[in-house]
């Protein structure tokens, strides 16, 4: 049964990932893409737990750590970026 | 009983994620899609973990996920949405508050001046 929940949700993250690069290729300003981006990211994220679920492996973990800190630093980035040399406080 | 709750904490957390997607593609502004898409990917992160714990048996490492997740999601979401703000992208026009704006161009949201 597990099995099957699996592949429907497989199929449910991976079309709601469609709206996330609508929303990267349309997006009026940075922030935008920036958001849809990180959704686009945990999307990927909530793909490959799935997929170790079906697989019935641990080893995928490690690409999920790795893509949470890429994420969020990514983010952070293009924040201060945007801000255009400003300081955060 | 394991499998059904699993099952359970599987449908709830990709039903979250694609509430999110709906809302990024049907806000009207850069603030509401923030608002939307942090908080429903959280916690449909969180459901697809708890079904991926409760399939393995014991927790392991998707609770260093779960809990970088939960911390660094919001502080992205509000550093984009900080500078966003202080670089002039509007609001919708259906808005009807703006703190920052009141308490000046500094950012520093300060409740007791008024």
């Amino acid at each position: 049964m597990i099995t099957t929940v699996a592949h429907f949700c497989l199929l449910v993250i991976a079309l709601s990932l469609i709206p996330a690069l609508y929303r990267i290729v349309r997006g009026p300003s940075i922030a935008d893409r920036v958001v849809a981006a990180d959704a686009l990211t945990t999307g990927i994220m909530a793909i490959v737990v799935v997929s170790s679920i079906v697989l019935h492996t641990r080893d995928y973990f490690d690409a999920v750590m790795a893509m949470a800190i890429l994420g969020f630093f990514g983010t952070v980035a293009v924040a201060k970026y945007i801000l255009q040399g400003r300081p955060i406080d | 009983m394991i499998e059904i709750i699993a099952c359970l904490a599987l449908l709830t957390g990709t039903f979250f994620i694609a509430i999110a997607a709906l809302g990024l593609a049907r806000m009207p502004d850069i603030y509401s899609r923030a608002h939307a898409v942090t908080k429903a990917t959280t916690l449909g992160m969180a459901g697809v973990l708890s079904a991926s714990i409760a399939v393995f048996g014991s927790p392991g490492a998707e609770l260093l996920v779960m809990l970088f997740v939960v911390l660094t999601n919001p502080v992205g979401a509000h550093m984009i949405a900080r500078s966003a703000y202080l670089n002039g992208i509007p609001m919708t026009e259906m808005s009807i508050l703006d703190e920052m704006k009141r308490a000046g161009e500094h950012g520093s949201v300060d409740h007791d001046t008024d």
